[in-house]
């Protein structure tokens, strides 16, 4: 029976658990360089960072929009209907005499309203207790999301002598080498949360600029409000598994040069891999 | 024995002090001022008097926290701080380090600025300055180009060059592409500003990613970024118009301008037509070009005069810009410009020369006539990667220029000059970069110059026609220039090492022939003789990039064998240019640039000449008689200050040349002929130039203010009649302006400007000209109509103590029919003013020009945009 309890839990949903109201949110423009092509292309995400008192939760805006119309009824339904309008509009289905299909074409502008997933990524951080759950997907066709928990005071940072201005406020950097990257970080010490995108934080001030040695990784800060909004769970009927930081990366790399390999498509030759992952301690 | 057991114990508590580390830790204990619970989270942090944090820690669970002290804090402040609470200050002087410093939070309401809410026109991260053009734009701007004038810090001059804190910029950017190659101004002056959400301004920009991190760059790029529904579509928008003028008759002008950006092909092209004496086209790069020689002409017979309302004429052009982007990253350009025109222009002209035996005056009315044809094609591959480079650039610049020029006076003449003017260039530069340490750079330039010169003037003798003269001069130069050389640059810590060697060759032929009568003894009419230069030359660089602080210093040797076909005997020439450069940026805001250069330069191969040439139908160039090498030695320092997030923006530069020569220029006039030539006589100048400019943008009230002032002075030596002449200048000028949003309806410009350039010449008194200009508009946009009134008051000064005075007044009534269609109806120079008078020094001469101007004019037009 406890075996059972247990595999329930790991199996379908995000243990739930009591949230605190965040007052401060964070937008950020996430950017990381695409990793086949040997020049830096950036994909961009929008990225949402909830702040409370002693929690907080980033995310991305569209996969959590995208996961919460899912989740409702008629949700499924409604994206499928929006794509198939999307691509009968743009001329990307062709039917025979019939209406057998016969080809669809995806055609990028045409699909620029259609819902669909961002980052792959949520963090939830628990600065009194020291520690922050983590939950990461690959694309692919099963709808897993991998957590492992990690300290938040597990980045060490060096105050600089820098300033400069985001968004308005004053900002001062710090150099801190974590999980295989070096990262600069401008912070506001004027917004006093010692939080900031992803899984950086523990300055004397919100993070409102960080990016990678390289440039390969970036957040900028794109606005910040105040707000009463309650921290949720993650939207959705995900499959749950716990495992290492490490052996995830490890996955997480072998799908980017294999990205075909969760749809049963095994290229004869892994793709040259110009940008490593965001962490790349797991070699 | 307890004796020695106690001197030795503090003996040892001593030495335990001598050795305790200089830091210490404040242990503290935040809670919550109400019922007292610790407070996790907080933040303490050590503050010095700048504001600035120095060292922080965090509270646990427990709302304890340990924040480190280094000796020497006692000026800093401690601050504890929380979102939700009011922040703890506590000076260090007046803390107990070794107690736990209990902190109490006070509950507070958070205060954020309205950033996420409203963003400020300019904002800043780093290194990038993005302007929101929205909040810059007005109504009646028809092009991208004129938002970009009303920001600060940013200058857009006529032919759509743009400059940033003073300086061009290096790259122009839509979406990240570099469309239009040097050519930017297509997009300045016909992208239509509301396609363009911000204007970036990326500073220090390094355009080769492959020497990012290695070569600093004191220069900005430009990108423009699009918005959404922009960057989807094809960006088209035209206009056609006609109308009448009281001393033109009928009118018509038009122009179309497309633009497209996504997908793998993107192209610029417009096209554009008028007969209202606005030359179009010979649009050069923008961007300085590395490396090439150039044919200078020998026979001018001057511009046909005139600009902006005092010329006519037709004038058509077209141009294309097409960039495909291959999968390997690489992009292909290709462009082609046409342009034609056809512009003639009336002037009176008084010249005067100044000479010790009394001046001698010489009067002209002028109608000048031209028809050009100038045409430019280029095709470039760029491929840039960041350990890559590769940029090879074929063009062939191909112009026809012929001009008439009927002159009637103290010399009446008419004189027809044919310029043809060809070169076909080819540039490649390749950089690699192998592992961390070193670059290799490969340069090659071949180019070939043709510029044939054909002068004919008629001479009018008198009712007789006994003294008509016809006579002229053929000029033939052709030219064929290589260089190719190579760096190897390698990385010791912070500082790049390049050395650099090439060779260069250049091989001219010169052919000149006057025929006929010029109306004074010529002693031998024409040249027929080779110029070639054969170079060697290594230039070892060093820079080094410090974390606030760049040097750059290079020691250019050149070894030139000249061969003159016979004009002078072949030569051997040694040049060493030492120069340095630097930049320092002591904070965010402030950057200071420095320079010092010492060169000799080598003898410009245009003046060494056999015998005479025709200038023109009556001034002849001997040139110089000997290779005449000159010294020139200056020093620079620029400075710039901005903080965007208050809209202020200044620059400010000081530089200091001089130069000697061993020759020196000489003008001697014979009757109504003037001889220009070069003497072996050591000559020397020296010249300060000095410059400030600051803008500043009020966001409350939606202004733009600006000041830019300049001086310049110098002195130097000139041959007038065989005597040295002394020569000293002095030049002021100081251009305030204003652009401001008065109502949501309601907004206007204003500028004042006022020059007086100053000479003097030995033995003469002193001689001043002033002018002052004031420009100003008023544009009132009530529903869907437009209203401008525009227009110019001048002020300059002919004669000492007399003026005159001009007034232009313009008018323009425009109705938007709907989001794509606009009616306008404009009126230009109301008070159908027909002359212009300008007055100007030039060397050793001073002349007084009446421009003969266009009357009103009416013109109606419609523009279409999508």
């Amino acid at each position: 029976m406890l075996l059972t309890a247990a595999m329930a839990i790991g199996m379908s949903g995000a243990a739930p658990r009591e949230h605190q109201t965040a007052t401060l949110e964070v937008t950020y423009r996430y950017e990381h360089a695409l990793p086949q092509v040997d020049t830096i292309k950036y994909r961009s995400d929008e990225m949402l960072l909830q702040v409370a008192p002693d929690e907080s939760r980033y995310f991305s805006i569209k996969t959590e929009f995208y996961d919460s119309l899912k989740a409702s009824p008629g949700g499924s339904e409604l994206i499928n209907n929006m794509v198939m309008d999307a691509l009968n509009k743009s001329g990307g289905i062709k039917t025979d005499s019939d209406g057998k299909i016969l080809s669809i074409t995806v055609n990028k502008d045409a699909m620029a309203d259609v819902p669909r997933r961002g980052e792959l990524v949520n963090v939830y951080k628990y600065p009194a207790l020291n520690s922050m759950t983590v939950y990461y997907g690959v694309s692919g066709p099963d709808d897993i999301l991998y957590t492992w928990d990690m300290p938040v005071d597990e980045i060490v940072w060096e105050p600089g002598d820098s300033t400069t201005y985001v968004l308005g406020y004053e900002c001062q950097n710090a150099v801190a080498d974590y999980h295989g990257r070096r990262w600069v970080a401008w912070y506001a010490p004027d917004i006093p949360a010692s939080d900031g995108p992803w899984q950086l934080c523990g300055l004397p001030g919100l993070i409102l600029s960080a990016e990678s040695e390289g440039g390969e990784y970036r957040f900028t800060a794109t606005a910040v409000n105040e707000c009463k909004r309650q921290i949720k769970d993650m939207p959705g009927n995900h499959e749950i598994e716990k495992c290492d930081r490490k052996d995830f990366r490890r996955l997480e790399a072998d799908v980017t040069a294999n990205p075909g390999k969760g749809y049963g498509v095994v290229a004869t030759n892994a793709a040259k891999i110009y940008h490593d992952l965001i962490e790349t301690d797991y070699k | 024995m307890l004796m020695r057991a106690g001197l030795l114990t503090a003996v040892l508590l001593a030495i335990a002090g001598m050795s305790a580390p200089a830091q210490t830790s404040l242990t503290g204990l935040v809670v919550d001022t109400d019922g007292g619970a610790a407070v996790a989270g907080a933040s303490a942090r050590l503050v010095d008097a700048a504001g600035k944090i120095k060292r922080f820690a965090n509270t646990k669970a427990d709302g304890v926290f340990r924040l480190p002290v280094p000796a020497g804090s006692d000026s800093m402040t401690v601050q504890v701080a929380k979102m939700g609470y009011a922040v703890a200050e506590f000076p260090v002087s007046g803390l107990n380090l070794s107690d736990t410093l209990r902190v109490t939070l006070h509950t507070q309401a958070i205060q954020l600025r309205e950033v996420g809410v409203r963003a400020s026109r300019i904002r800043e991260n780093g290194d990038t300055v993005t302007y929101s053009v929205g909040q810059f734009a007005r109504k009646q701007d028809t092009s991208i180009g004129d938002v970009m004038n009303r920001m600060p810090g940013i200058e857009v001059d006529d032919g759509g060059k743009v400059k940033y804190q003073g300086a061009d910029i290096n790259k122009f950017y839509v979406e990240g592409t570099d469309l239009a190659g040097g050519k930017y101004g297509t997009i300045t002056k016909g992208l239509a500003a509301d396609n363009v959400k911000s204007v970036e301004v990326l500073e220090n920009y390094q355009p080769m990613q492959v020497l990012r991190g290695l070569s600093f760059s004191d220069r900005a790029a430009i990108n423009l970024r699009l918005k959404k529904k922009s960057r989807a579509k094809v960006m088209l928008s035209g206009s056609a118009g006609g109308g009448w003028g009281d001393n033109t008759g009928g009118l018509y002008g038009g122009d179309i301008f497309m633009m497209t950006v996504k997908g793998g092909v993107q192209n610029i092209t417009k096209a554009e037509l008028n007969n209202r004496g606005r030359s179009l086209g010979g649009m050069s790069g923008f961007y300085g070009s590395e490396g090439g020689e150039r044919l200078d002409a020998y026979t001018s017979i001057g511009a046909i005069g005139g600009s902006g309302n005092s010329r006519f004429g037709r004038s058509a052009s077209v141009s294309t810009s097409t960039l495909w982007k291959n999968s390997r990253g690489g992009e292909w350009r290709v462009q082609a410009d046409y342009a034609y025109n056809h512009l003639w222009a009336d002037r009176s002209n008084t010249t005067t020369y100044y000479l010790e035996n009394g001046n001698r005056v010489i009067l002209e009315n002028r109608h000048g006539e031209s028809r050009g044809h100038t045409g430019s094609v280029s095709a470039n591959y760029e491929l840039n990667e960041k350990r890559y480079y590769l940029a090879n650039t074929l063009t062939a610049n191909l112009s026809w220029s012929d001009t008439h020029l009927d002159i009637t006076g103290t010399l009446p003449n008419s004189q027809r000059l044919t310029t043809p003017d060809h070169e076909i260039v080819n540039r490649l530069k390749l950089i690699r970069r192998f592992g961390e340490r070193h670059i290799v750079t490969f340069n090659s330039v071949n180019q070939w110059l043709l510029r044939p010169e054909h002068l004919y003037v008629a001479v009018d003798g008198g009712e007789s026609h006994a003294d008509d003269r016809r006579y002229g001069s053929d000029v033939r130069q052709q030219a064929f220039f290589t260089d190719e050389r190579a760096s190897y640059g390698f990385i010791i810590g912070r500082a790049v090492v390049t050395a650099e060697a090439g060779v260069s060759g250049f091989m001219r032929h010169l052919d000149t022939d006057i025929w006929g009568n010029p109306g004074i003894d010529v002693p031998d009419a024409s040249n027929d003789m080779g110029t070639d230069y054969f170079r060697l030359y290594a230039r070892p660089k060093v820079e080094i990039n410090l974390r606030r602080i760049s040097f750059n210093f290079s020691v250019p040797v050149s070894y030139y064998h000249y061969w003159f076909g016979g004009a002078l005997a072949n030569r051997n020439e040694v040049f060493v240019s030492p120069r340095l450069t630097g930049q320092w940026k002591p904070d965010s805001r402030h950057t200071v640039n420095f320079s010092a250069s010492a060169n000799r330069s080598p003898a410009g191969l245009h003046n060494i000449l056999c015998h005479d040439v025709l200038g023109d139908y009556r001034t002849f160039n001997a040139g110089a008689d000997d290779y005449y090498s000159s010294r020139g030695q200056s020093v620079s320092a620029g400075w710039n200050w901005r903080n965007p997030r208050r809209g202020w923006f200044a620059d400010a530069g000081l530089s200091q040349s001089w130069n000697q020569s061993r020759q020196g220029m000489a003008q001697t006039v014979v009757g109504d002929y003037v001889i220009n030539s070069y003497m072996a006589q050591p000559s020397s100048s020296e010249s300060t130039q000095l410059y400030f400019n600051i803008s500043n943008s009020i966001d409350c009230i939606g202004a733009t203010v600006r000041l830019r002032a300049s001086a310049a002075r110098g002195s130097g030596t000139m041959f007038s009649q065989g005597e040295k002449v002394d020569r000293s200048y002095t030049d002021f000028s100081l251009v305030p302006s204003l652009d401001m949003r008065f109502l949501p309806w309601l907004n206007g410009d204003y500028s004042f400007s006022f020059s007086r350039n100053m000479m003097h010449l030995s033995g003469m008194s002193r001689t001043h000209i002033d002018a002052y200009v004031h420009d100003f508009s008023l544009t009132a946009t009530p529903g869907r109509w437009r209203f401008t009134v525009s227009g110019s008051h001048s002020r300059d000064q002919v004669e000492p103590h007399r003026y005159v005075n001009r007034l232009d007044l313009n008018g323009r009534v425009a109705f938007r029919f709907n989001k794509r269609v606009e009616f306008i109806l404009n009126a230009s120079n109301l008070l159908d003013k027909r002359e212009y008078v300008l007055r100007s020094f030039n060397g050793l001469t001073s002349s007084e020009s009446v421009s003969y101007l266009r009357g009103r004019e009416l013109i109606f037009s419609i523009r279409i945009s999508r």
